[in-house]
């Protein structure tokens, strides 16, 4: 059941696609409605700023770790095989 | 005297030894947490107070912060021990018992020494399970996590001694930052090893993911989170750890990203998680030290749920690793539901553990005026859905489908997740549940519209970014280097000496003695068999035949396996303790 519930959804991955922008949109929209309690710091204040802070957050670390770090650090699979 | 818990998973060791039949043992395995769970209600606040061996000795002290530790310890007990039972293996049962038993007595213990022996007993059982991997990689991993772990033990000894030479006092007693001396950052240092804070974090890194798949649920709930307790008991409000939990947080999540074996994942997760937990106890303040706590409670329960969820896919595809994995969701469909339940918990999703602890984390840190650390914990939680709750879900059951044969685990492994998902939605639909067993008063509400925009739009936009990375993040086989690396490669270097230059001067030894000291031997060999042949035959005669006798059981004990030694030796140290407990 839940296979085949799943198939279907990705079957209308497009819609889906759909769905989720306009959720964003409306998340952000809502935002400038949202009372503010307690904020730490002026960023808070300014509406939609954890979206852009998580939208900028993820590419910048995705690319930071899969274009810096992956590539200093990736050894193959049986690096320390016969060292250790 | 109180009846401590830990003799209860003793005991229960004990019986997964010496009971023939599965059913019996299984009965033991869920009756014990069971039964601790119930005891530890009664417990009185300072109990079994003894002079022993010249020191005061409290082997229970319960307060408010021991009791959370205790009762999420017990419930996650009894989760494992369902995850496990089908597992027909008494020695991993035995020493899983021997860990909790050990985890428990560490929260409980009132002093260093008693603390110090519980430690131990953590690390020693500890390293059982990461055998009961039972591969050649496992076997390795754990000589390495037992080798890191004696010398953590080590420091805490020494700071423990110094102590107790200076100060004369042996009480585990909250400390201020000024009062601190060296000793006491050799203890913190060897807290802080357990607690898995870089740069002294790889043994976690590079050992659990080498367990057995019931191993792994045991380790990823106990050994970091006994040390943020001692951490929060002793150490809340050193900035120190305000500065490298931060750290903790973000670095977990890096290596998390570019990692591609589940299990290893999910430890770097532990790293980074239990991150959040060391910088709340850093802030010290008591909504921290309350954040600290509930975080921990929660991570016990999501972060097993992961463990499991990924174990069964270990367990039923036969590996953990993304690159091998893919399309599982028609096959294991109730595995995948529950690691998301696990994935959106750690990510801090409303209506889930994680959102009404992790906020109350970063909430702590705001209030402190502390807007960096805070962040940096935010950056971490990007990091965190984008590595779990998107990424490895997304490659082990949607992605490229590899075609591998598996099903959904037993229906035990089944239910064990199902317990620990429900308990992820008790705690994220009723907080007060949670909240009603912090140490302090707390009057944090996690539930304001601000609060649920600000998560909202975190996990969203992490959410689109991953969309627009999905090329980028998919998984390639190979290894990430850590600092590990500087022990592998040391220890080989050190191995390298050993078979060079240390093994020519053995054998350099060895001809001095074969060509000299041998025709000495010989000689003096000779005078004392004229002696020997006149009057003692008789009496060595009768002595030969008894060594011989005792010579053929030792011979038949001594296995070669270094890691039956050790448990001997363990065994043997748990008999004097449990004599010295009962006398």
């Amino acid at each position: 059941m839940i296979s085949s519930m799943i198939s279907k959804l990705r079957e209308n991955h497009e819609s889906l696609l759909r769905y989720f922008v306009i959720f964003l949109v409306c998340l952000c929209g809502a935002d400038f409605f949202i009372e503010r309690h307690d904020t730490h710091f002026k960023g808070e204040s300014v509406a939609c700023f954890w979206a852009v802070f998580g939208l900028i957050g993820c590419v910048v670390m995705g690319l930071l770790c899969k274009l810096g770090l992956n590539k200093v650090l990736s050894r193959k699979e049986n690096y320390y095989a016969d060292k250790d | 005297m109180a009846f401590h818990p830990s003799l209860i998973f003793i005991a229960g060791a004990l019986l997964q030894i010496i009971l023939r039949k599965p059913n019996y043992r299984r009965a033991v395995m869920l009756s014990a947490p069971v039964l601790a769970f119930m005891l530890i209600r009664f417990l009185p606040q300072s109990a079994g107070s003894g002079f022993y061996l010249g020191l005061d000795l409290v082997p229970v002290y319960t307060d408010r912060l021991c009791f959370i530790f205790l009762h999420v310890f017990v419930i996650m007990a009894f989760i494992a021990a369902l995850y496990g039972l089908h597992v027909n293996d008494p020695i991993q049962h035995a020493v899983s018992q021997l860990y909790v038993a050990g985890a428990l007595g560490v929260c409980l213990a009132g002093d260093y020494m008693t603390l110090f022996v519980f430690w131990e007993m953590m690390a020693f059982s500890s390293v059982f399970l990461i055998w009961s991997g039972r591969t050649p990689a496992s076997l390795k991993a754990g000589f390495r996590y037992l080798l890191v772990h004696a010398a953590g033990g080590l420091v805490l000894l020494a700071g423990i001694v110094f102590r107790y030479m200076v100060t004369d006092d042996l009480t585990v007693t909250l400390l201020l930052p000024q009062q601190a001396a060296f000793f006491d950052y050799l203890i913190m240092t060897g807290f802080m090893l357990n607690a898995a804070v870089p740069p002294l974090h790889a043994w976690l890194t590079d050992a659990y993911p080498e367990a057995s798949v019931t191993g792994a649920v045991y380790l990823c709930a106990f050994t970091t989170k006994t040390a943020v307790y001692v951490l929060a008991r002793v150490f809340a409000g050193f900035e120190v750890l305000a500065i490298l939990g931060a750290i903790m947080a973000l670095y977990g999540v890096f290596f998390a990203v570019v990692e591609n074996d589940g299990r290893r994942i999910l430890a770097y997760h532990i790293v980074s998680q239990v991150g959040y937990m060391v910088c709340a106890v850093g802030i010290g303040t008591d909504m921290a030290v309350n954040g600290a706590c509930a975080h921990a409670y929660a991570h016990i329960l999501y972060k097993a749920l992961l463990f499991m969820g990924v174990g069964s896919v270990l367990a039923m595809a036969g590996t953990a690793k993304l690159s091998d994995l893919g399309g599982l969701y028609r096959s294991m469909p109730l595995a995948l539901v529950c690691t998301v339940i696990g994935g959106i918990s750690i990510s801090g999703f409303p209506l889930t553990s994680g959102f009404i602890s992790k906020s109350m984390v970063v909430a702590a840190a705001g209030e402190d005026h502390r807007i960096l650390i805070m962040l940096v914990l935010m950056l971490a939680s990007v990091g965190t859905f984008l590595s779990v709750g998107i990424k490895l879900p997304y490659f082990i059951w949607f992605g490229k489908d590899v075609g591998a044969q598996a099903k959904d685990p037993p229906g035990n492994m089944i239910l064990a997740m199902a317990v620990a998902a429900f308990f992820c939605f008790l705690l994220g639909v009723w907080p007060d549940s949670l909240y009603r067993l912090l140490p302090f008063a707390s009057n944090y509400r996690p539930y304001t519209l601000y609060h649920l925009s600000e998560t909202l739009q975190v996990v969203a936009f992490t959410g689109l970014g991953f969309y627009l990375l999905r090329r980028l993040l998919v998984p390639k086989a190979g290894i990430n280097l850590d600092l590990d690396w500087f022990y592998r490669k040391g220890a080989a270097a050190v191995m390298r000496i050993a078979s060079g230059p240390v093994s020519g001067f053995n054998e350099w030894l060895g001809d001095l003695y074969r060509t000299r000291a041998l025709r000495l031997t010989y000689k003096a060999a000779d005078k004392l068999f004229r002696i020997d042949r006149k009057g003692l035959d008789g009496f060595i005669d009768g002595i030969a035949r008894h060594t011989l006798i005792l010579g053929e059981l030792l011979r038949r004990i001594q296995t070669g396996k270094i890691q039956h030694y050790i448990g001997g030796a363990v065994v043997l140290l748990f008999l004097i303790l449990i004599a010295v407990v009962l006398l």
